[in-house]
């Protein structure tokens, strides 16, 4: 009997909490509540909105209001940061275009004042994409340390060249929106495997999602090849299955390319010049799709011939997004391995550091040290060229001790054409 | 004896055919006392005549449970009412401008705090947006109040005989009191005959709203306008838009209102209100509801029709007028949200949902 009655207890309950259940309105759960910043458990959360009565509001993480504040006030007054209102009624300013190079402080963005620490609002960790997916130790763990390193996406250019190419960013928006909508970007770094946790959106498809079927795989398949990460573990996520590899990986040429084209005129107000333009089709670069000229005396993965020889690169394999302690936002690890130092210069030979992860150096090669690349060059089968009248390219005839090198600049850079002919007499494409 | 009286009355009044297309009807008695005095007892309940001999004031009359066969819209309840997640589902029993209980019985932000029906908001001095000038607690009606003439400072005297000339079944066109959309005095618009007693897109109010040009346009005669003499920096700025923008291509600064978002540039997610699947003719929401502009007395049971204008942002987009269970007497749980509550925001903001 008391079962029979916890029987109809349980049914009644079942019927009540099914009446309540059809009785409300449906609820959509769509792209916001997908992303990271919608996430009632780790998304957005401004203490003085976030925390419960009395020294907050109480909102639910998550909640609009974290960012937007509808009436420029909350109860009669602008909460914490009061700044006073501001465009797509955010808390604090968006960007404070007179800010033209880094540093940045959190008030000249308005994502540092989450991402960063400590900060005004939520502290966000967010490691950089060697750390993230390419197995590095700790290196900048906020998006504003980053932006503050030796080089960086420059967030005034960013600015600048959104505003005139892309219809939907105004005066007022946010340079990190060009890459990011907000409103979907997920978590892709506890993600890693998983491309549907894209965290980027195409600046000429902001209102969606980018990578999430879009990837090195749907494009490239075999030609892309994803570098190590780790001993045999393959980025981003630690696999060590090729197919799956690359099929995690976003397509991020076709990413980056939406603006680094190979006809764009980019300035960089950092470097003081324009930046190189970006060829990846199989006419402009061969760590793009051109094919080579020969062999490339390159280092595990991508020496192996089952997997071919002509691999086009993802611009992440060698690049950060953010930031870098290196020049040209160079990542400190890559291919399995950190630099041995930093790249703190564009002359001289420091890009070697960078190109010794895949190619085969002298030391690899077991003919001479780190850094050095006169097999390469000149010992290699089909090597370019020939080891003759070396004060010709080198300068000053050689000498004792043998030629010093030539600086890596000088031919090795995105759309650089070898400004010698080879032994074949002709002028190579050199990236 | 006296209480008796009244609930005779009123008892009387709700099985009376009055018909909702016409002023108030019925017995005088009802409403009004001649002399104040019935077997030697007070009949007006404050024990002294009122105004116009009424036998009670705005909540002595629009205090009750709805249920669907009152004529008298009651916004003011003593126990209670069922408001459910948006206050439009099969089983709730509000109105369209929510209900007074909550603000009284749970506390401040749920609803307006009217006189004579929850004491001051104990934390602000002024409404929020106002700049400086309306310093006393909020009344039904008058000066100082929502509904009625304005040149009235008593609350009475502000409604007198608006009741009488009421015709629902005319466009409101603000004219007059009575032709004023809920007697707010110069608004526009068109009355559910229930009150949005548990409406649907068939059967709701039709609130009148303009599309603004530029951000101080007052919008006269809109809902949003009304709300707008209190609230006033919420609607017609100044810091509405950011400098040298206009409302058509403009950045924000606060939540636009008398804004038809046909015009909204920045994105196309509006163009799927309420969940449609296509772009025009949407089903019109009553869970976020939108102005139109057009005067006719055909219900616009659809959004971005053909004849434009017609899906205008406005306060009671998201707001109650009297009062909602929701901090911000708003009409869903809001700040609850994304780990409960209810999103009313993506019935426009689709893509935020």
């Amino acid at each position: 009997m008391f079962q029979g009655l916890l029987t109809r207890r349980f049914i009644l309950s079942s019927l009540i909490v099914l009446a309540a259940v059809l009785s409300a309105p449906s609820l959509f759960a769509g792209t916001y509540l997908d992303s990271a910043h919608g996430s009632s458990s780790f998304g957005v959360l401004r203490p003085i909105i976030g925390n419960a009565p009395p020294s907050g509001f109480g909102y639910s993480q998550g909640n609009c209001a974290h960012c937007h504040e509808q009436h420029g006030s909350i109860q009669g007054s602008e909460p914490t940061p009061a700044t006073g209102v501001a465009a797509y009624e955010l808390f604090s300013q968006n960007f404070n275009s007179a800010v033209k190079t880094n540093p940045y402080a959190e008030s000249d963005n308005f994502c540092f004042y989450c991402h960063n620490t400590p900060s005004s609002a939520q502290s966000v960790s967010n490691n950089d994409y060697s750390r993230s997916f390419g197995c590095a130790i700790d290196g900048p763990t906020t998006i504003l340390s980053a932006m503050n390193l030796t080089s960086y996406h420059n967030l005034f250019d960013i600015w600048t060249f959104s505003k005139a190419n892309f219809s939907w960013f105004t005066d007022y928006s946010n340079p990190c929106n060009a890459c990011h909508n907000p409103h979907l970007a997920r978590q892709n770094w506890n993600n890693a495997a998983d491309p549907t946790f894209s965290a980027i959106s195409k600046p000429d498809d902001h209102f969606n999602l980018w990578g999430t079927t879009e990837t090195m795989d749907t494009t490239y398949n075999t030609k892309y090849q994803s570098p190590y990460c780790s001993g045999n573990l393959l980025e981003p996520a630690g696999s060590t299955d090729p197919a799956a590899s690359r099929a995690s990986t976003p397509d991020y040429v076709a990413f980056c390319t939406s603006c680094h084209t190979p006809t764009n005129t980019i300035y960089s107000t950092s470097l003081n010049r324009d930046l190189k333009t970006i060829d990846w089709s199989s006419t402009g670069d061969k760590h793009g799709l051109r094919v080579m000229d020969g062999s490339v005396s390159t280092k595990p993965p991508y020496d192996t011939p089952s997997s071919g020889t002509n691999f086009v690169l993802s611009c992440l394999d060698c690049h950060e997004p953010h930031g870098s302690e290196n020049v040209m936002l160079l990542r400190r690890r890559v291919n399995g391995a950190n630099l041995s130092s930093a790249i703190t210069s564009l002359d001289g030979n420091g890009w070697g550091l960078l190109c010794l992860n895949c190619h085969i150096d002298d030391d690899a090669n077991g003919s001479g040290g780190a850094n050095e690349w006169e097999y390469v060059h000149h010992r290699a089968t089909d090597a370019p060229y020939v080891q003759k009248q070396c004060g010709a390219c080198h300068g000053g005839g050689g000498g004792p001790g043998g030629p010093g090198p030539i600086p890596c600049m000088n031919c090795h850079y995105h759309g650089g054409v070898a400004n010698r002919a080879d032994s074949n007499g002709d002028f190579r494409i050199a990236f | 004896m006296r209480n008796i009286v009244r609930v005779s009355a009123l008892s009387f009044l709700l099985f009376l055919p009055i018909s909702s297309l016409a002023g108030v009807t019925g017995p005088c008695v009802s409403c009004h006392t001649m002399h104040n005095s019935q077997d030697n007892l007070w009949v007006a309940d404050s024990g002294i005549p009122n105004p116009a001999l009424l036998v009670t004031g705005c909540v002595g009359c629009h205090t009750g449970q709805n249920d669907g066969a009152n004529d008298t819209p009651f916004v003011f309840s003593t126990t209670p009412p069922q408001y459910r997640a948006t206050g439009t589902e099969a089983d709730s029993n509000t109105l369209a401008g929510g209900n007074f209980y909550w603000v009284n019985n749970i506390g401040d932000r749920r609803g307006h705090n009217v006189y004579g029906i929850s004491a001051p908001d104990q934390s602000l001095n002024i409404p929020p947006g106002n700049d400086g000038t309306f310093t006393s607690q909020l009344r039904c009606a008058g000066s100082m109040g929502c509904h009625g003439d304005q040149n009235f400072s008593e609350q009475i005297s502000a409604v007198k005989g608006s009741h009488h000339y009421k015709d629902h079944t005319i466009w409101q066109d603000g004219t007059s009191l009575a032709t004023s959309y809920r007697m707010l005095n110069t608004t526009q618009g068109m009355g559910d005959p229930d009150y949005e007693y548990r409406p649907t897109d068939q059967k709701h109010n039709k609130y009148y709203g303009i599309d603004r040009t530029s951000e101080t346009e007052t919008a006269d005669g809109s809902i949003s306008a009304q709300c707008a003499r209190c609230h006033e920096y919420f609607h017609n700025g100044p810091a509405t838009l950011v400098p040298g923008t206009t409302l058509g291509n403009g950045v924000w600064l606060r939540h636009p209102t008398d804004f038809d978002m046909t015009n909204a540039i920045s994105s196309t997610e509006y163009q799927l209100y309420n969940n449609a699947a296509t772009h025009g003719n949407n089903i019109y929401s009553v869970i976020s509801p939108v102005a139109t502009a057009d005067v006719t007395t055909d219900l616009n049971t659809r959004v971005f029709t053909n004849l434009g204008n017609d899906a205008l942002v406005m306060c009671l987009s998201c707001h109650r007028a009297h009062g909602s269970p929701y901090a911000g007497s708003l009409r869903w749980n809001y700040k609850a949200w994304p780990a409960a509550g209810y999103n009313g925001c993506a019935v426009c903001h689709t893509s935020k949902n």
